[in-house]
């Protein structure tokens, strides 16, 4: 059995990557963020043995480590390590902050901490991104803690793959589209696609394996490809 | 020329050519930074500030205003410049976001505390950065806290042209790659785009944002 790390797991897109994987027959270590957030204790009881819910701020460099701890006691090597937690919101010095240190930062912690389980197995780092990080189609006047940190995440994925893909890393970057998430809190009313559509094509996406590995594109929930 | 220049970051020697270029062009220059090096080009007023502090910033700003009255062209860069290796060589995360935040969301405030002095001015927004920069042309592995954020910074220029352009400001974005020859920092910062007086105006690089390197060949985002 395979087993992936995803990071937000609570709700939105996180969630329902880890109901895809278990389905798949994956084991799912399940990062949880908001432990009074009901669904992943639910989701634990229909899948006791499958599912494994840690503790994980990905925004704390302690709490990365303990969950790669606590991962290293639950399986041998991690095949997958899905980075899906993000935040968006704000511009001000505070928020911008918060914003680099999850969506940026986080990345690069999960990556260095759960690399050393990573040196066997299917060795695949997928990023939950998006458009809003690509600057040659940027058509946005505002917002720029989000679309500023998704570009910074970009540059950070094209650099791991510089480094990572001559060690046998594959990657997957993905733009899940507008998905009607709890990015700011709230669960959104608009948008074009629930979490769990935006998470069907992650799936195959992150499962299958690509002709071309040694090139990083960045896909979208309609297998599209877009600049990043 | 007489034009106003505020030119930020002195760690790099093409901002210090640029910063020298405009004061041999008879600009009135002035070099920004948290701290100035023991030599500045002649004819350059250092400006010591702190992007990060509201204080700080705001003297700077009334300091412009009370010798220039107004700001002609600004050139951002990014200060910050660890070295702090590739992915898997363990990375100081404390650092990294203070870099993030220093580079990008400093630049931005800048920016937008000197907007009221460039909109009386002729509304020119610059940066001289690279092609490490570009998500799609970046080769290197190394010092990610540097590079994602100078490829913050471009998203930032993006957003800002988007929200200044229809104001009438004009955007400048320079790719220094110590090729030897070319266009230097100052002469393409001060270069007009519409390179055919009779061509529609909408045909120019005005309307759009584009990266360009010495030989003003176009650098992908």
């Amino acid at each position: 059995m395979k087993t992936v790390v995803i990071t937000g797991a609570d709700r939105g897109v996180g969630y329902a990557l880890c109901e895809r994987f278990l389905e798949g027959g994956w084991h799912v270590i399940a990062g949880q963020f908001m432990p009074d957030w009901p669904q992943l204790a639910a989701l634990k009881e229909k899948h006791p043995k499958q599912l494994d819910v840690l503790p994980l701020d990905v925004g704390s460099t302690a709490s990365v480590e303990s969950a790669a701890a606590q991962t290293a006691k639950l399986c041998d090597h991690v095949d997958l390590l899905v980075s899906c937690a993000g935040i968006a919101g704000g511009d001000t010095y505070e928020k911008t902050r918060a914003i680099y240190n999850v969506n940026v930062l986080g990345a690069v912690r999960m990556v260095e901490h759960f690399l050393p389980l990573m040196q066997t197995g299917l060795k695949r780092l997928a990023f939950v991104s998006s458009e809003a990080g690509s600057v040659s189609v940027a058509h946005r006047d505002g917002g720029f803690a989000y679309t500023t940190s998704k570009t910074a995440l970009n540059m950070l994925v094209r650099r791991m793959f510089r480094t990572l893909q001559p060690q046998g890393y594959t990657f997957r970057l993905y733009h899940p589209g507008w998905v009607r998430s709890y990015m700011s809190g709230q669960k959104s009313t608009i948008g074009n696609f629930e979490p769990e559509e935006a998470a069907e094509t992650a799936y195959r996406q992150f499962t299958t394996d690509r002709e071309a590995e040694d090139v990083l594109v960045m896909t979208d929930v309609s297998d599209e490809l877009w600049p990043y | 020329m007489n034009r106003i220049v505020l030119l930020m970051e002195t760690g790099r020697a093409a901002t210090l050519e640029a910063a020298s270029w405009f004061a041999a062009h008879g600009d009135r220059v002035y070099l920004g930074a948290r701290t100035m090096p023991e030599q500045i080009p002649n004819g350059v007023q250092g400006l010591v500030f702190d992007p990060l502090c509201a204080e700080s910033l705001e003297e700077a700003v009334k300091t412009v205003e009370a010798e220039s009255g107004r700001l002609d062209i600004f050139v951002t860069g990014v200060p910050s410049h660890p070295k702090d290796g590739e992915i898997g060589t363990g990375h100081d995360d404390a650092e990294m976001l203070d870099t993030l935040m220093r580079n990008v969301y400093g630049s931005r405030i800048v920016i937008e505390a000197f907007l009221p002095l460039l909109r009386r001015g002729m509304k020119r927004i610059a940066a001289i950065t690279e092609i490490e920069s570009s998500n799609s042309w970046s080769t290197g592995r190394d010092d990610l806290a540097y590079h994602t954020s100078l490829a913050g910074l471009n998203m930032m220029g993006k957003i800002l042209f988007n929200h200044l352009r229809p104001e009438g400001f004009t955007f400048r974005w320079y790719c220094d790659d110590g090729v030897p020859g070319g266009m230097c920092a100052g002469d393409y910062i001060t270069s007009g785009l519409c390179y055919d007086e009779k061509e529609p105006y909408i045909h120019s690089d005005e309307n759009r944002l584009t990266m360009r390197d010495a030989y003003l060949r176009e650098i992908s985002w």
